[in-house]
């Protein structure tokens, strides 16, 4: 690494749907193509099942179901591995974008609700024309339930 | 003592809790015969720990073995004779050790001194001071010589008998080793062969490298074939010989039974006659642990329950000592423990009365002898008349039964009044691999470990009762649920026609599930899943299925728990 990325950090930025979200590139073990997972009885939904890699067994978590997007072409997507408190999870995203140089400064600490829970966003990246949301992916998907402030409300 | 090095304190813990073992299995066998080489043996382990436990800095242990060593060596050199007073103090000097070091193990700044273990039995000087009655250890001594408490904790009750210390030990100390890297010792036979293996692996991989590189020779396919026949091989040896690493012969756990079954015959005054079989038999270590607690109850029991006093028994035609028999042998799907005892057995009626009065069964069930006795296996019950601290808490055998579940064991009594009981333990040597039916439920594969299923039946859709609820098997009614409807998925619709139930049981109790389709038997290797995969309560692990693909374990013993605890509640509502 040159000089010019002393400070920064790589982040991986992954598309779902229409948005671009981002994590750090060292929270991810690798990117593989997708697998069909095989089913889990009496998981959440967003629990898409289990995989095996290379004698591995894994979950699968279907970020896009997690994060509202319902409808999915499992033929155009990917799976990043991630190690988690829980342990070995593959996240389903439509696209992985690029890796980005990301000084700290520049990430945008804004709290707000929205599809992602509070604790596990991290804030937000003005790259180019867009917006990227920042992801604590580990937390993110091992978290179980993902309920929106809204869904919130409304079982409350 | 603050600059310790921790990894040198843990090894040397490691050695000494060796050494602590043996040091127990030596004491038994001073109990039985005093010789020259078994002192010296003794002598050897203290002096070992003295000098580890100073080399790692601990110098109050090497100050407090020195004590002890120093009656050895009187012993040793004929100054003094053992009594049975020295040989408690020994026992208890390595209870507190092992109390000591199980702290350390923990803290390694852990400060202690055995204080009132060292009043009880040493001058200030630290000479060793003898009772009154200082009976020759051959001599047989009726008068028992009580020892006063020398826990570490000062407050430990009055003639805090060491066996109830031992077995506490065994359930709180491995807790707390759970969470770390465990540490096995493995015979260096075994690793050499290991080894030697690997090293045949890689010869026939650059045979196989050389053989492809020269690919034009005629003969090249025939060697490649032979070549790769013997990788296979060796890969299958290599591959058992690894999975036999985990293994530990079962005889380290029987010396601390042995310790066990004295203690309390000291404690309740009565004598037993121990013998063992099959200490060579090897187990995982993990299901070894495992146990060592229900073990430890079972015998215990024999000596509280099961045996009578001495003198009661001659009368009946009966050795004078109690006898217990503890046996371990090898079968085909694993290990079969045997504890037998020559007491007076179970009591029948008194299991059955306490059964109906505490509502275990009805006032007018019709049981065999089998089925009473297999009540002493359900939560709650206890026959002891009164608490005592041996057993009888009313936590017993019910917990002897959830700890042997857990690595799918089974325990089964058999009985005869006035003659005796037997215990038969039927445990797999290994968690690793699983014989299993791989079966299918709502198109999706799901392997079912084999020792969790009684039979497979083939029955007809007619022969269920009561809107699909029941089965009637063998002329008894027994709960039906068909797997279908535990996993949630595309529901298809029930089945007509003839399709396939696999009975089962558990807490005692049978109960049917239902599935659709018998796909083949399968040696399943076991891979942990995440424990994101708790969330199902039906799955207890993961295998790759013959295909290639993932496939879950199902746990059948948490599928028929859960759907008992359902008709439970389900009744009490409609109550």
């Amino acid at each position: 690494m040159s000089e010019l990325y002393e400070d920064k950090e790589r982040y991986l930025v992954y598309r779902i749907k229409d948005e671009l979200y981002a994590s750090p590139l060292l929270d991810f073990k690798e990117v593989i193509e997708y697998i069909k997972p095989k089913l889990v009885p009496n998981m959440p939904s967003c629990f898409s099942g289990m995989i095996n890699l290379r004698g591995l067994i894994m979950g699968v978590i279907d970020l896009r179901l997690k994060l509202g997007v319902h409808e999915v072409n499992p033929l155009k997507s990917s799976m990043l591995i991630c190690e988690t408190e829980v342990g070995p999870l593959a996240a389903v995203i439509d696209k992985v974008e690029f890796v980005v140089y990301v000084t700290p400064s520049d990430i945008q600490d804004l709290k707000i609700e929205g599809k992602v829970q509070i604790d596990c966003l991290k804030g937000f990246l003005q790259h180019q024309d867009n917006l990227i949301t920042i992801i604590d992916i580990k937390k993110f998907v091992s978290s179980i339930e993902n309920k929106s402030f809204v869904e919130q409300e409304k079982a409350a | 003592m603050s600059e310790l090095d921790e990894e040198l304190v843990k090894s040397f813990l490691e050695e000494a809790t060796d050494l602590l073992g043996q040091w127990e299995g030596l004491c038994l066998k001073l109990e039985k015969e005093v010789n020259a080489e078994t002192l010296n043996a003794l002598f050897r382990i203290a002096h070992n720990i003295k000098g580890s436990s100073r080399a790692v800095g601990l110098a109050e242990v090497g100050k407090f073995i020195h004590i002890i060593e120093d009656v050895i060596v009187a012993l040793k050199e004929g100054k003094c004779t053992l009594t049975k007073r020295k040989l408690t103090m020994f026992l208890e000097a390595q209870s507190i050790m092992q109390d000591w070091f199980a702290v350390l193990a923990v803290e390694s700044s852990y400060k202690f001194w055995p204080e009132d273990f060292l009043k009880t039995y040493f001058s200030d000087t630290f000479q060793f001071v003898e009772d009154e009655i200082t009976a020759p250890i051959q001599i047989v001594d009726t008068t028992e010589v009580k020892a006063p408490a020398a826990a570490p904790t000062p407050a430990a009750p009055s003639p805090a008998p060491a066996a109830h210390k031992v077995s506490e030990e065994a359930k709180v100390i491995p807790l707390k080793k759970e969470v770390k890297d465990e540490v096995l010792r493995v015979s260096t036979k075994k690793i050499d062969g290991l080894l030697n293996l690997i090293g045949e692996l890689s010869i026939q991989q650059s045979i196989l490298e050389n053989s492809i590189q020269q690919s034009t020779h005629k003969d090249n396919e025939a060697l490649i074939q032979s070549s790769l026949n013997l990788s296979r091989k060796i890969t299958k040896e290599i591959y058992s010989m690894a999975f036999g690493l985990r293994m530990t012969p079962i005889g380290g756990i029987f010396q601390r039974l042995e310790r066990a079954i004295k203690d309390l015959g000291r404690d309740l005054s009565k004598e037993v006659d121990i013998t063992f079989h099959g200490n060579e038999v090897e187990i995982e270590k993990t299901i070894l642990d495992k146990l060592i607690d229900p073990l430890t109850h079972i015998v215990r029991n024999s000596v509280d329950h099961g045996l009578e006093k001495n003198g009661d028994r001659e009368e009946k035609g009966k050795p004078y000592k109690g006898q217990i028999t503890i046996s371990a042998t090898k079968l085909d799907d694993g290990v079969e423990v045997v504890v037998k005892d020559d007491g007076k057995g179970l009591d029948q009626k008194r299991i059955l009365e306490k059964a109906i009065e505490k509502g275990l069964v009805a006032a007018n069930a019709n049981l065999s002898k089998e089925e009473i006795f297999s009540l002493i296996f359900l939560p709650g019950f206890s026959t002891a008349e009164k608490v005592t601290s041996v057993s009888g808490r009313g936590v017993g055998m019910d917990v002897v039964m959830k700890t042997l579940e857990e690595v799918n064991g089974k325990i089964l009594v058999a009985s005869e009044e006035g003659r005796g009981t037997k215990f038969k333990i039927m445990i797999p040597t290994s968690l690793s691999i699983v014989d299993s039916l791989i079966v299918s439920v709502n198109s999706d594969q799901y392997v079912i470990p084999i020792h969790s299923l009684e039979e497979v039946v083939d029955v007809d859709a007619s022969q269920m009762k009561v809107d699909d609820s029941v089965y009637v098997y063998r002329g008894k009614v027994i709960p039906f649920l068909h797997l279908r409807d535990v996993f949630e998925g595309e529901k298809q619709e029930h089945h007509r026609g003839i399709f396939p139930i696999i009975v089962t049981k558990v807490q005692g109790k049978r109960m049917a599930l239902g599935i659709d389709q018998v796909l083949g038997q399968h040696q399943s290797v076991v891979r942990t899943l995440s424990s994101y995969f708790e969330k199902s309560f039906a799955i207890s692990g993961g295998t790759i299925l013959p295909s290639g693909e993932p496939g879950l374990i199902l746990n059948i013993t948490s599928i028929c728990e859960k759907y008992f605890k359902y008709l439970q509640t389900s009744k009490e509502v409609a109550a």
